[in-house]
């Protein structure tokens, strides 16, 4: 019983700590030392001011995709497609905030971050209404629009799109009236995180205090059950998709107002598909998500100080959220509700 | 255009077809295998990934046919970690898939880095010696074959199909429906090793990042076009491969631009979930309890 009430909490914590004693077994097994290799990671992540909010700004975009895939999964659903949902996002808030002049910041941002939003929310609602309507699995539309997203953005930013006096594959710089704070010690932090974690409050509010709320937790429980209780399900899973996307979407324009100014092809490495370790891991409450991608920021700006001072690859992050996703959705607790 | 003129434009472009048809129908077949006795795998492209690394790393220390072995067998291993993940751990399929592409994506990555040299991009690795891909070819399209004659004919063909619609009933007809999806998650992953093989050691000869590169989710997506059957998937990853070797063929040449034709397949499948509302196996992806 006690084993049961404690299983929400523990569970994630003995998932992460078996991922670093796998991981640590990995890099021992190719002839480095865990231990140099743990040091450096804790040094680059949390070791210093700059390290600390370089955490934070890894982690900002981690937590509003984290945010998204855990909005669908309360509807019972599996957003696969945040990668996409972000990029396209991100190409909106990059067009807004270059294609408009002359505005004043307290006017541009939130038209540019509503373009993400909007975009994103858009391409989500997508697999959302075949799912509701026509009954196609929503893994399989998400992980194709996901590559459809990518051609298509690829295809713009090669194209109409590209600033004629950059040899990148990337638009014009946005305004400086759409730029949002950042840090200048070379971290990346900026006010981007201050958003998500708004958005993160909001999530919760809405999952906890309004009618959609309840209406996606109830779908999530059991769509039949839902639909005996009067909730229209066709629609609160369109909805919910709608909204896991608009989170992506801003996570998308946030990384371009904040970190990159402009879009750059494929200036994500795969936050969206990151994103679905942070939402697992965060057992799909904007709270848990809110930690996990802290630890994952953390891992993620750790990685790259450890490899440049002991010459373990990187990738070893990615082994660490491979390992913890298997843990962590695991059920071992034989009739454990979810 | 006379007659020769035609087919001089046309057999390089089948035989290209063909060539980028094969890790789809090899990874299809895979997919089959696993859907058909009830697991979802989107784990494809991880065992593909998996395969292709082993297979090379295999085939410089011992010769290429040594590395499609050694990538056989890892590729198996994963396929019945995927079953072990859903049976025992009871993970959600999906779950399960994500977890086992990240996995085979990073833990590659960090090999590479680690086993042939420290430089970050590009870093891949070579060998010398390559199959040919015509054997490949040659042995997928025979599996075709054999896979439709089993699984419509034969008593085994009945158990595996009978598995995928309810497990439960099956169950008390008196099946080990156990050994039936251990016997599938094995041959999906075999499949889905052979043509990470394909890819590393007939294909092109390296190993790069990702070289996969979501082949194993278009054939997964071959797989839900042609209905979960083995004649069907083989049709879409023709077409698929075909459209490949188009685009490839026309690149820089036509105005229209090659993203668009590299988009048709995943277009193809978002209609084909749309309009021929595919009916999967009934017990697809249903969890024990």
């Amino acid at each position: 019983m006690i084993l049961r009430r404690l299983a929400p909490v523990v569970q994630p914590l003995l998932s992460v700590l078996g991922a670093f004693v796998v991981a640590g077994i990995v890099v021992w097994a190719c002839g480095g030392s865990p231990f140099e290799a743990l040091s450096a990671l804790l040094q680059g992540s949390c070791g210093s001011s700059t390290g600390l909010l370089r955490t934070l700004s890894k982690a900002t975009p981690l937590l509003l995709s984290g945010l998204a895939v855990a909005v669908a999964l309360r509807a019972g659903l599996f957003n696969i497609g945040a990668e996409g949902q972000l990029i396209l996002g991100a190409l909106a808030a990059a067009w807004a905030g270059h294609a408009f002049t002359g505005l004043p910041a307290w006017i541009h941002i939130p038209i540019c971050l509503a373009a993400g939003v909007l975009v994103g929310g858009l391409w989500a609602a997508i697999p959302g209404a075949l799912r509701a309507w026509r009954g196609s699995h929503e893994v399989i539309v998400t992980i194709m629009l996901n590559y459809l997203a990518i051609q298509f953005a690829h295809f713009l930013v090669n194209g109409v799109m590209k600033d004629p006096g950059s040899m990148a594959p990337a638009t014009a710089m946005v305004e400086p009236s759409a730029r949002l704070w950042a840090a200048a010690d070379g971290s990346n932090f900026s006010a981007g995180f201050g958003l998500a974690l708004l958005a993160a409050v909001g999530v919760a509010v809405l999952l906890r205090r309004t009618a959609l709320g309840f209406e996606i937790r109830a779908v999530g429980l059991g769509a039949d059950a839902a639909r005996v209780a009067g909730v229209n399900v066709g629609r609160t899973m369109v909805s919910a998709m709608a909204l896991s996307g608009a989170l992506a979407g801003l996570a998308g324009a946030i990384e371009v107002l904040g970190v990159h100014r402009r879009y750059l092809d494929a200036f994500s490495p795969g936050y969206g598909f990151d994103s679905i370790a942070v939402a697992l891991l965060g057992g799909g409450s904007p709270v848990g998500v809110t930690l996990s991608s802290l630890l994952f920021g953390g891992l993620s700006a750790g990685a790259t100080y450890m490899e440049a001072w002991t010459h373990v690859p990187r990738q070893i992050a990615g082994i660490v959220q491979g390992v913890v996703i298997f843990s962590a959705g695991a059920r071992y607790l034989k009739g454990r509700r979810r | 255009m006379s007659g020769p003129e035609l087919a001089g434009l046309l057999l390089p472009l089948g035989v290209a077809a063909l060539r980028q048809a094969t890790p789809l129908v090899l990874a299809g077949l895979g997919g089959i295998c696993s859907e058909r006795v009830g697991i979802v795998n989107i784990a494809l492209e991880g065992m593909m990934l998996a395969g292709a690394f082993t297979g090379l790393v295999a085939g410089r220390l011992a010769g290429p046919l040594v590395g499609v072995l050694a990538a056989v067998t890892v590729g198996m291993l994963v396929g019945l970690t995927h079953l072990w993940a859903t049976r025992k751990l009871r993970l959600n399929h999906i779950v399960s898939g994500v977890a086992i592409n990240l996995l085979a994506l990073h833990s590659t990555t960090f090999l590479l880095r680690r086993l042939f040299n420290q430089a970050d991009p590009p870093v891949e690795a070579r060998i010398e010696s390559m199959l040919p891909t015509s054997l490949f070819t040659g042995v997928a399209l025979a599996l075709v074959l054999v896979f439709h004659l089993v699984l419509y004919y034969t008593p085994l063909g009945l158990r595996i199909r009978a598995v995928g619609e309810s497990e439960a009933s099956t169950r008390m007809a008196g099946v080990d429906t156990a050994r039936v999806k251990m016997l599938g998650l094995a041959a999906s992953g075999v499949l889905a090793g052979l043509a990470g093989a394909y890819l590393s050691l007939a294909q092109v000869g390296r190993f790069s990042d990702d070289m996969v590169s979501g082949r194993g989710f278009i054939a997964l997506a071959a797989v839900v076009c042609g209905r979960w059957t083995p004649l069907g998937m083989a049709a879409a990853s023709l077409a698929f491969g075909a459209l490949d070797a188009l685009q490839f063929h026309l690149q820089g040449s036509v105005a229209l631009p090659g993203e668009l034709l590299r988009s048709i397949p995943y277009i193809a499948t978002v209609v084909a979930a749309m309009a021929l509302r595919p009916r999967p196996p009934a017990d697809l992806g249903r969890q024990e309890e």
